[in-house]
């Protein structure tokens, strides 16, 4: 007997948790008033914050480093 | 079929065109292809070309004059993760048998090539041939190899010897008790004696299904595909101590601070907090690199968690000597442990649970659905078996058992750390 | 109900006042101490901290940096939870307020994660996550919460963004000069066409953030420790639940001591009983919720318990730290369930000692969760087997722990100098000093 299921993560990530934010989008794009501009400067917010936080963390990690020599 | 001579020439000796010429003249394939293919079987043998390469070297010419190309050496081109090396440094997979150079010659007959292969250095493969293969047929059967023990715990003495040479081996740090011994008895009152208490040791289980490969957010800590170790790549691990608390048997040991080896202890219990005691140098006399290119052997760096490896750096070192051996075996005085492919039934596992059928097989905490790779024969611990010291501490061979009690011990009389 | 003026939204904004430098000069020098420890910690290793291997090592693994860590995911559900039941359950009650919870939401993120990199053996390493995170994520409940701590973040930031261009823009001309570019960055490409749609995204945003409280600080979480299933203690499906209500009270005691705050600095009198007693009653609420899953946890724990089990509910039970938290629990959900009965018994200064309590009770349960857990690790033969642990935090851990909060301070300091506290209702009609063409 040994564990059947774990690899589960996809799943629960994708499928389950992300649901809100796919409504959300979808609310975005299809509600109205139909205003793209403004969807553009919330999904820049978002891919930006995103993007800005992985290079936060790589320079982070990087100047942790330096304390910790 | 000609009489062929006790040591046939190689690629490289006076006779080989002639050979090759005799042998395959028999055959209707190409004979210059079963040539170079045999020519470049050699030097698989000899670590000097990949299964990998000599697959793809191969593929269109064996398609055209075969039409199919049914090679074992196919499996080689396949990737699985990381621990997949396809690029073997030498000879050390079980399946890189006399048989497998056979097939890998294409055409060339049965005979024939077994007395060419004769010739195949057979370094590292000094193991029995695995199950179905005795009677000499060429199979396709995967034997997927799981190393693991079959512990004795009747022949255990709590000697700790296991637990002392896995230190000496693996530099491990004051209180990293890579294989710990439990001692227990029924009656803790009572002085330990053979009748009412018992000892077994407790290494890393090297589980089938390892909770703790399953929790690791790096993909540090991963199961190696060919035998089976659970190993952790000191490279990309953090330190979150996640695999740690997933674990059920406790087989983790954080390096917390500076690794405090044996080597730098004195006579006695150490302290092992001072920063200016702590070495510079790497005291681990083996290679650190397991053969799929990470840095998994012996004791971790700072910061990095450890655990039993199986002694990798034996298993990848290409030494026949040390390879299926790990240290805590070796120091055992009387035999108890038994490491090597728990699959196997012709290795030193299932060869010990044939000469003592009589005992009780059991595995720790079962439930737990991990699937360990330690078989335990003879007494367990029951439910309620609380720990006892045994005749040997772990004090009296200089080293400390309970790490958490010598820092608490470092605090109340120090004060605080002076780093 | 008490309308905010201009006047008063932006004078935190403008000249430093007594109090403000008090502030963030007692803060600062606390972060300076916590910098030391912090620096000696990185330099020792975690070896500086009372923590330990469980089993033969005696000690535990996780103690109070992930128990924090836990502690202030549960906070920064509330602020945004407030600020969104404003728009989405028209919760007008709470609009004074909505911005600061919201800041504190931010806030309380990054602290989560501070505590995160507190507890790393390798924090340089940390990248690490990230570049093997495809894999990771099809299996580690760490690379769960990496993701959606992340994501809660980004869509908190976006939220406070979105809301905040339509006011920068209308106090534009009426900000200290050196706010101008940073503003400006802010309100890029904004023109007030874009309320409307803004507006609509917003209730979007809201939505999904109220909808991502249980699964994040009700899910992925209490998922780190409740999929374990070798660790007794928190192996089950009450972890997330139970959770759940404990982050959520400690979450509406911290807006309400945050509200409390800045009424206090800046005499906002718009913080008014409407919001306090609006506060009051989801605090009673949660409160008890906590306490009913305390009870359940309980009972299981004693009645026809395994003796593993058993043994651990005994130790938990029989903690100073957890009576204490309990005791003082329970004192404050009565002041609570009082002050809704008879509302002239609300004093905000009492309100905020008992927030303060509520949310010290509700840190000392999550601390406790995590160390018992690991104190009673996991099942026989082994639990016997293995000496039991212990876990006395060092100074160092109490000083970064601390630290982070004193961090939180200086944050909420800095952010009343950045940008407007309070929503500028745009609508309001009676607000005579809100100028400029922007507003209608």
């Amino acid at each position: 007997m040994t564990h059947a299921v774990t690899y589960i993560g996809v799943y629960v990530i994708f499928g389950i948790v992300l649901l809100p934010v796919y409504a959300m989008i979808g609310g975005w794009l299809l509600g109205k008033p139909r205003d793209f501009k403004t969807v553009g400067i919330g999904l820049a917010s978002v891919f930006g914050l995103i993007a800005a936080m992985v290079v936060a963390v790589w320079i982070g990690g990087q100047l942790i480093g330096l304390l910790m020599a | 079929m000609e009489q062929l001579p006790e040591t046939p020439p190689g690629p490289d000796d006076p006779g080989w065109d002639e050979r090759v010429a005799g042998t395959l003249e028999e055959v209707d394939f190409d004979t210059d292809l079963g040539k170079r293919m045999a020519e470049d079987a050699f030097r698989i043998a000899d670590g000097e070309l990949s299964k990998a390469e000599f697959h793809e070297r191969y593929t269109d010419a064996v398609e055209a004059e075969f039409g199919v190309d049914e090679r074992p050496t196919k499996s080689a081109l396949e990737t699985r993760g990381p621990e997949r090396d396809p690029l073997p440094k030498v000879p050390d997979d079980r399946e890189q048998t006399r048989r497998n150079v056979l097939k890998a010659l294409g055409g060339v007959t049965a005979a024939g090539a077994a007395s060419l292969a004769g010739c195949v250095d057979d370094t590292g493969d000094s193991d029995p041939p695995a199950q179905g293969d005795d009677d000499g047929i060429i199979d396709d059967i995967p034997h997927e190899t799981q190393l693991g023990m079959v512990i004795d715990t009747d022949r255990c003495i709590a000697c700790l010897q296991c637990s002392e040479a896995c230190k000496q081996e693996n530099k491990t740090s004051q209180g990293a008790h890579w294989t710990y011994v439990f001692r227990w008895s029924q009656d803790p009152e009572a002085d330990y004696d053979d009748e009412h208490d018992d000892s077994m040791t407790r290494p890393c289980q090297h589980c089938t299904d390892p909770s703790c490969t399953y929790v690791c957010p790096t993909e540090a800590r991963f199961k190696r595909d060919d035998d089976g170790v659970v190993l952790t790549d000191y490279d990309l691990c953090i330190g979150c101590r996640y695999c740690q608390v997933a674990c059920p048997y406790g087989v983790n040991y954080f390096q917390w601070g500076e690794p405090d080896p044996p080597e730098m202890a004195d006579d006695g219990i150490r302290d092992s907090l001072h920063k200016e005691e702590a070495f510079e140098n790497d005291h681990f006399e083996h290679d650190r690199t397991s053969r799929n290119d990470r840095t998994v052997a012996g004791h971790p760096p700072e910061g990095v968690m450890g655990k039993c490896t199986f002694c990798v750096h034996r298993q990848d070192s290409g030494d026949p000597d040390l390879e299926g051996t790990t240290a805590c075996e070796q120091a055992c005085p009387v035999d108890a442990i038994h490491f090597g492919d728990i699959n196997n039934p012709n290795d030193d596992p299932q060869q010990h649970l044939e000469e003592r059928p009589d005992l009780d097989r059991t595995q720790l905490l079962e439930e737990t659905g991990n699937d360990p790779n330690i078989i335990y024969v003879g007494p367990q611990p029951s439910r309620n078996a609380q720990p006892v010291q045994g005749p040997q501490s772990y004090e009296n061979l200089g080293m400390t058992e309970h790490r958490r009690e010598a820092i608490d011990d470092r605090f109340t009389q120090e004060g605080e750390t002076d780093d | 109900m008490t309308e905010a003026t201009a006047d008063e939204i932006l004078e935190p904004m403008g000249r430093p006042s007594g109090k403000w430098l008090a502030v963030v000069g007692v803060s600062g020098l606390g972060l300076l101490w916590f910098l030391y420890a912090w620096i000696v910690q990185l330099r020792s290793g975690l070896i500086v901290t009372g923590l330990g291997d469980w089993g033969s090592g005696g000690g535990i693994s996780w103690g109070l940096y992930i128990g924090t860590f836990v502690w202030w995911i549960g906070i920064a559900h509330g602020g945004i939870a407030i600020s969104a039941a404003v728009r989405v359950f028209k919760a007008e009650q709470f609009e004074p307020i909505a911005r600061i919870a919201e800041v504190l939401t931010v806030v309380a993120l990054m602290m989560a994660a501070t505590n995160i990199v507190f507890d790393l053996g390798r924090p340089d390493r940390l990248f690490n996550t990230l570049i093997n995170w495809p894999q990771t994520v099809t299996h580690s409940p760490l690379a769960w919460d990496i993701a959606v701590v992340t994501l809660y973040l980004v869509l908190s930031v976006t939220y406070l963004v979105l809301t905040l261009r339509p006011d920068l823009h209308a106090v534009r001309d009426r900000v200290p000069r050196y706010l101008r570019p940073f503003h400006r960055v802010l309100t890029l490409g904004y023109t007030p066409d874009e309320d409307e749609k803004a507006e609509q995204m917003a209730w979007w945003l809201a939505v999904t953030v109220l909808a991502l409280v249980p699964l994040l600080s009700g899910g992925v979480v209490p998922w780190l420790f409740g999929l374990i299933g070798t660790q007794p203690g928190w192996y089950g499906a009450m972890t997330g639940p139970s959770m759940l209500a404990e982050s959520l009270t400690t979450a509406i005691a911290m807006v309400i001591i945050v509200a409390a705050a800045f009424r206090y600095a800046y005499d906002w009198d718009f913080i008014d009983e409407d919001v306090f007693i609006g506060l009051v009653k989801v605090l009673a609420f949660l409160a008890l919720a906590t306490l009913w899953m305390l009870l359940h946890d309980t009972l299981s724990g004693v009645y026809l318990a395994p003796t593993a089990v058993e043994a651990l509910t005994f130790a938990l039970i029989e903690m100073p730290l957890f009576q204490i938290a309990l005791g003082g629990l329970v004192v404050s959900t009565l002041y609570l369930i009082a002050v809704i009965l008879r509302p002239q018994l609300l004093h905000v200064g009492v309100l905020t000692v008992v927030s303060v309590v509520v949310s010290f009770s509700i840190f000392s349960k999550k601390l406790i969760f995590v160390v018992e857990g690991l104190l009673h690790p996991t099942s026989p033969p082994l639990t016997n087997l293995y000496l039991e642990g212990s876990y006395s935090p060092t100074w160092i851990e109490w000083t970064l722990v601390l630290g982070s909060i004193v961090l939180a301070v200086f944050m909420f300091a800095i952010a009343t100098k950045l940008i407007p506290m309070v929503e500028i209702d745009s609508e309001q009609p009676t607000n005579t000093t809100t100028p400029t063409e922007g507003n209608q």
